[in-house]
C-alpha cells in the first residue's frame, strides 16, 4: 500500500513539475489547442458512431437487455435487484467493450488507411489529435452508456416501481471507470496494431477487474523484488473495482460518498498521466 | 529571390528495430523552391520522393537536416497553416460527403463558419463536385475522390500546395480535368511542388524539375536548363520533282524518306531558307518546320542510368 502511495506522489509531482516548467508553452499552446481537440473529437465522435460495429453493439445491447427482462419475469422475487445489477454490469460490460475496439480502430486504424496524412499535415499538434481522439471515444460510450442506462431505468420504473437515483448514481460511475481504463487503451492504441490493442484491453480489462483481489495478494506477500513488481504492475493497470458500486444501487444503499471522491480523484489523475504518457509516444511515432 | 520551401541538407534513414545501418532515404539533400514556381520532384521508385514530402508536412521526422515552409522550421505545425496537400491516394473518412470533409478540414484551420461555406462553395465548384457535394464519398469513383482530395487540399486557401502523384489512377478524361485544375491554380500564383511519374505531364506544367535518385539531388533546373535548347531544325516535306532528294542532302545534314514524306535536317538556320527555296523551286509541299528536342523522359533515364553506374 505504502509502494502504491509513493508511486502516486511521484507520479503527482512530475506531473506537477511538467506543468510548472512549461506553464508558458502550455497556456499558449491550449489556447490554440482546446479548439483543435474539441474539433478532433467531433469528428472522431461522428465517424466513430457511424462505424457498423458500434451498431451491431448496440443491438446486442438491445437484445440483452431484452433478454434480462425475461430472466426477470421468470424469478419475480429477485426481478428487481437482478435487473438492477445484471444491467449495470451490461452496462459496464458493453463500454468496456466499445472502448477497447473504438480505441482499436481510431489511431491505429487512422494511421492503417493513411486517413491521418490529411489530418496531420494540418496545423494540428500530435497532442491535440491524441486528445481529441480520447474525447470523441469517451463521447461515443457516454452515449452508448446513457442510453442503456436510460432504457434500464425505464424498465425499472415501468415494470418494477424500483428508486433509480442509486441506478444512475452507480452508472455516472462506471462511466467514469470506463473512461479511465479508454485511457490506459489509448496509450497502446498510440504505439500498437488494432490487433495488439484489443488483445491489450481485454488483458487491461481482465487485470484491472481483480485489482481488489490483488491488493490482498500483494499484502501478503513478504517483501522482496516480486512485491515491488507487483506493486508497480498494480499500480499501473488501471484500478476498475474503485467504480463497482452494483450491489450498493442492487441493495439500495447509499453509495459512500468519499469512495466515490477518491475515485474521481485517482481517475482524473490516472487519465491525466495516460494522456500525457500517449502524446509524448505518439509524438516520436512516424506515420 | 522569394523562397516558399527551404530544404537544407535534409537526411532520412529508416532504421531497423532490430539495429543494423539502416536504409537511407534521402541523403543530404538541399533545395531551395520559390515563390509562384511550379516544381516536380522526379525519381524512381524509392528514390525519396515520398519521404521528402512527408518530412515537409510532419508526417515523420529527418534524421538530420531540416527544413522550413515560408520561413517556419518544419519541426512546429504552424509551418503547414499556409499548406495544403494532397495524398497520393486521398484516403478520407468514407462515412462522410464532401460538404462535411470540407468543413472538417475548415474547422482544423480554424476558419470561421461564414468562411468555410464560402470555401466550399466555391472549391466544390471549382473540382465539379457541387452535385455530388452529399453523397458520401465511399460511393465517389476514384477521380472523384482525386477531386475531393483536391478541394480538401485548397479549404485553407493555401500558398502552397503539395501534390504526391495527382493523376494517379486517373482516367484521360480525369487526368486532363486534374491538369486544367493545377494549371488554374499556377495562373493564381500558387506555389506547387509535384512528385509524378507521368514525366509528360511534368513537362507540360512544371517551370522546373528536381531529379531525385537513390535519396540524393541528381539535377535540378527548368527544362531549358536541364535539356538544353536545341540547335536542330527539321523540315518535313512531300511531293517535288525527281532531283529534290539530291539537291536537298547538298544543304541539309541529313535526309530521309519516311511513309512518303521526305525529312531533312540541318543545325544551321540560315539553310532553312534555302531548303524552303529550294522546296519550292522543285514543286515539293512545305508540311512543317520542326525543332525537335530532347524529352525530359531521355534525360531522366540518361541521369539514372549514369547514376547507377
Amino acid at each position: 500500500m505504502n509502494l502504491l502511495l509513493v508511486i502516486y506522489i511521484v507520479s503527482a509531482v512530475l506531473v506537477l513539475a511538467a506543468l510548472v516548467i512549461a506553464r508558458k508553452q502550455i497556456a499558449r499552446g491550449l489556447l490554440h489547442g482546446i479548439p483543435s481537440v474539441y474539433r478532433i473529437a467531433g469528428m472522431t465522435f461522428a465517424e466513430t458512431r457511424r462505424r457498423r460495429i458500434l451498431q451491431v453493439i448496440i443491438l446486442l445491447a438491445a437484445l440483452m437487455l431484452v433478454g434480462m427482462l425475461g430472466i426477470t419475469w421468470l424469478n419475480p422475487g429477485e426481478s428487481a435487484k437482478a435487473l438492477v445489477s445484471g444491467g449495470l454490469d451490461l452496462v459496464f460490460l458493453l463500454g468496456i467493450l466499445v472502448s477497447i475496439f473504438i480505441c482499436a480502430f481510431l489511431i491505429p486504424s487512422d494511421i492503417d488507411k493513411r486517413t491521418i496524412y490529411s489530418v496531420l499535415s494540418k496545423p494540428v499538434h500530435r497532442w491535440e489529435f491524441v486528445v481529441g481522439k480520447y474525447f470523441g471515444a469517451l463521447a461515443v460510450v457516454g452515449l452508448l452508456v446513457g442510453i442503456m442506462l436510460l432504457v434500464q431505468m425505464i424498465v425499472l420504473v415501468a415494470t418494477q416501481k424500483h428508486p433509480i437515483g442509486l441506478v444512475f448514481q452507480a452508472g455516472l460511475v462506471a462511466y467514469f471507470g470506463i473512461a479511465v481504463f479508454t485511457a490506459a487503451v489509448m496509450v497502446v492504441s498510440t504505439i500498437a496494431s488494432s490487433l495488439t490493442t484489443v488483445i491489450a484491453g481485454f488483458t487491461l480489462w481482465l487485470v484491472g477487474s481483480i485489482q481488489a483481489m490483488s491488493h490482498s495478494v500483494i499484502a501478503h506477500i513478504e517483501g522482496g523484488f516480486s512485491k515491488t513488481v507487483l506493486g508497480v504492475v498494480s499500480a499501473i493497470i488501471p484500478h476498475l473495482d474503485k467504480y463497482d458500486f452494483r450491489v450498493e444501487a442492487a441493495e439500495q444503499l447509499a453509495i459512500p460518498l468519499v469512495l466515490v471522491q477518491r475515485g474521481l480523484v485517482y481517475g482524473i489523475g490516472y487519465v491525466a498521466v495516460c494522456l500525457i504518457i500517449a502524446s509524448l509516444l505518439f509524438r516520436e511515432r512516424q506515420v | 529571390m522569394d523562397i516558399a520551401i527551404s530544404i537544407q541538407e535534409l537526411t532520412k534513414v529508416y532504421r531497423s528495430p532490430w539495429g543494423g545501418k539502416g536504409l537511407k532515404a534521402l541523403d543530404s539533400l538541399s533545395l531551395d523552391i520559390r515563390r509562384g514556381e511550379t516544381i516536380a520532384i522526379i525519381g524512381p521508385n524509392g528514390s525519396g520522393k515520398t519521404t521528402t514530402l512527408k518530412i515537409l508536412l510532419g508526417l515523420i521526422f529527418p534524421t538530420s537536416g531540416g527544413a522550413s515552409i515560408l520561413g517556419t522550421s518544419i519541426s512546429t505545425s504552424m509551418a503547414r497553416e499556409k499548406v495544403g496537400y494532397l495524398p497520393e491516394e486521398p484516403y478520407f473518412y468514407d462515412c462522410f460527403n464532401a460538404e462535411e470533409l470540407l468543413d472538417y478540414y475548415g474547422r482544423l484551420f480554424g476558419l470561421s463558419r461564414s468562411v468555410r461555406l464560402k470555401r466550399m462553395e466555391e472549391l466544390l465548384t471549382l473540382v465539379g463536385l457541387a452535385e455530388r457535394r452529399r453523397t458520401p464519398l465511399r460511393e465517389y469513383s476514384k477521380g472523384m475522390r482525386q477531386r475531393a482530395g483536391l478541394a480538401q487540399a485548397l479549404v485553407n486557401d493555401p500558398e502552397i500546395l503539395i501534390l504526391d502523384e495527382p493523376t494517379s489512377g486517373l482516367d484521360p478524361e480525369g487526368a486532363y480535368q486534374m491538369r486544367r485544375l493545377i494549371r488554374e491554380l499556377r495562373e493564381r500564383g500558387k506555389t506547387i511542388l509535384l512528385c509524378s511519374h507521368f514525366l509528360a505531364q511534368v513537362e507540360d506544367l512544371c517551370d522546373r524539375v528536381a531529379i531525385l535518385d537513390q535519396g540524393r539531388l541528381k539535377a535540378c533546373g527548368s527544362l531549358k536548363e536541364l535539356i538544353g535548347e536545341s540547335r536542330r531544325i527539321q523540315v518535313v516535306a512531300a511531293g517535288g520533282k525527281d532531283d529534290i532528294i539530291p539537291e536537298l542532302r547538298r544543304l541539309a545534314k541529313s535526309v530521309e524518306e519516311r511513309e512518303g514524306k521526305i525529312v531533312a535536317e540541318t543545325d544551321e538556320e540560315d539553310n532553312l531558307m534555302q531548303i524552303i527555296d529550294l522546296l519550292r523551286a522543285r514543286q515539293g509541299r512545305l508540311l512543317e518546320v520542326l525543332r525537335p528536342r530532347p524529352s525530359l523522359e531521355q534525360l531522366f533515364i540518361q541521369v539514372v542510368s549514369e547514376a547507377g553506374e
